[in-house]
């Protein structure tokens, strides 16, 4: 469903993803793991064009994103959904209509019928209904995230990425999320790529895992096979330890 | 040598600079004239930028008029022309005062408000949120924004202009012993449509520029909450300086025959 093939970005001439490949399918959750300031979130980002690519690939249902016109670009990457790491949400609009923003405003629905798909959306990650009417900035972090999520999903995507989504919350909210990530991507028969540094997280919900490090997938395999793995890189960042090859500068 | 890379690093800067804002500009007008278009962004902007702008203008104007009333008086006195206050205080508002404190005004305000609003959309990546849900930022946020600044600042001015005059009058009657009626006569007199619509185009581009100026430094801002507080600076330093400099050259323009 989701393939990248040779994702080269640079960054103020700095490379940020030298060659990065991987793919995602339908129904699958992939978590990508990788120590701060890898390119994780620039990975998700040059995916969605936010940031431009040197070179690379991206193809989402078959469809090169950077070999069709700007309409069907534009098509394919609405059934993108992205929960942004801080939420992203519009602090000038109420809940109801950050969740709706995308059905009226970039697919041209009525309110009313974008009102009602938005009540329903929040109903399936638990958000009650009286919190439609506030502001983003009288809710609590956990449900900003919920927010964001809802809003990813109004517009019913194919493929949905999560940057960072437990990073500032307590341990039962983050497993809160956690569980609506699980069932969101179960449910609906989406694929998904998550980005985060919580194992705890990443065993909830990932069916995969790559690792990411000096702007290459260095590793991927099963949650089980994350475990068992003699890989030095990725021993040293489920044990947390201070020295090894991801913070030995020669081993990059 | 060092010199000389010094110089030449910062030319290719603010060329670069001045290039983003020209295609900023070009990608503005280009997309905000295409659907879908935001009307009720477009009314919301009208009313945040021009309606809620009107006390800071009006109050302004009262004093600018006022002041110029005073001291003009003082130097006509020297030669025994007060009655010539009048034909100043309007001429001196419609022409120049009117376009230029209110444009000051207006860059402060306006432009310092959209560089921070969108600076920290930007840094809060609330505008890669309006892409992915596919909004084209330039359509949402910065197209009703422009022409919101390009509208109301001569709306604004006008207004400044009237109450401009009126501060004078106030002034002129209360403390100058002017006889009401006579101060209106002779400003109506004096007064032509030109200086009016003069002052008129000079905003318009003032709040062209502003608008422009402000969404540009907010889209452009990067670094947290300092990247936009610098931003806000910069939006307002260059929007006032612009105003100045773009004053002269449409004084010269529109008042060389």
């Amino acid at each position: 469903m989701l393939s990248v093939r040779n994702l080269h970005v640079k960054i103020d001439e700095l490379s940020i993803l030298k060659g990065v490949d991987l793919d995602v399918a339908d129904g699958e959750s992939l978590v990508i793991l990788g120590g701060s300031g890898t390119g994780k979130s620039v990975l998700l980002k040059s995916i969605l064009g936010l940031i431009p690519k040197q070179r690379g690939t991206v193809t989402i249902n078959g469809v090169d994103i950077d070999n069709v016109t700007k309409d069907e670009r534009e098509k394919v990457l609405s059934r993108v959904g992205m929960l942004f790491q801080g939420g992203a949400l519009f602090d000038s609009l109420t809940i109801w209509e950050n969740i709706a923003f995308g059905l009226i405003h970039g697919q041209g629905m009525d309110p009313g019928a974008a009102q009602k798909i938005a009540f329903d959306v929040m109903q399936q990650v638990d958000l009650e209904r009286r919190t439609a009417f506030l502001h983003p900035d009288s809710l609590s972090g956990g449900m900003r995230k919920r927010v964001g999520l809802a809003r990813a999903l109004a517009s019913k995507p194919k493929i949905i990425f999560f940057d960072e989504p437990t990073t500032g919350l307590d341990p039962i909210t983050s497993n809160i999320v956690n569980g609506l990530i699980v069932r969101t991507v179960k449910c609906s028969e989406i694929g998904a790529i998550t980005i985060t540094h919580d194992l705890d997280s990443l065993r909830q919900i990932a069916d995969r895992v790559a690792f990411l490090f000096d702007g290459k997938i260095i590793w991927t395999g099963s949650v089980q096979g994350m475990d068992n793995t003699e890989n030095p890189y990725i021993r040293q960042f489920i044990d947390a330890k201070t020295t090894g090859p991801l913070t030995d500068r020669n081993a990059r | 040598m060092n010199t000389l890379a010094y110089i030449g690093r910062h030319t290719i800067n603010l060329c670069t600079s001045y290039g983003q804002y020209i295609i900023f500009l070009y990608n503005s007008v280009q997309k905000g004239l295409s659907p879908p278009y935001y009307w009720r962004q477009i009314l919301i902007q009208l009313k945040d930028v021009g309606f809620y702008s009107l006390p800071v203008i009006g109050l302004t104007a009262i004093f600018t008029g006022a002041v110029l009333a005073l001291q003009s008086y003082t130097g006509f006195s020297r030669f025994s022309a007060e009655s010539a206050l009048p034909m100043l205080v309007v001429l001196c508002i419609t022409r120049e005062l009117g376009p230029v404190i209110a444009g000051l005004m207006f860059a402060g305000r306006v432009g310092a408000t959209m560089a921070a609003e969108i600076g920290t959309m930007k840094v809060t990546e609330q505008i890669d949120a309006l892409t992915t849900l596919s909004t084209c930022s330039y359509r949402y946020l910065y197209w009703p924004r422009i022409v919101a600044g390009l509208i109301t600042l001569p709306m604004l001015v006008f207004i400044f202009d009237i109450i401009g005059v009126l501060g004078g009058l106030l002034v002129s009657v209360a403390q100058l012993d002017f006889n009401a009626q006579q101060y209106l006569k002779m400003t109506e007199q004096f007064v032509q449509a030109e200086d009016v619509i003069s002052g008129l185009i000079k905003s318009a581009f003032f709040g062209l520029t502003t608008a422009l100026t402000g969404c540009f430094k907010g889209a452009t801002s990067s670094g947290g909450s300092a990247g936009v507080g610098r931003a806000t600076m910069n939006a307002v330093v260059l929007s006032s300086i612009t105003i100045l400099c773009l004053n002269y050259i449409l004084t010269t323009i529109i008042f060389s025959k």
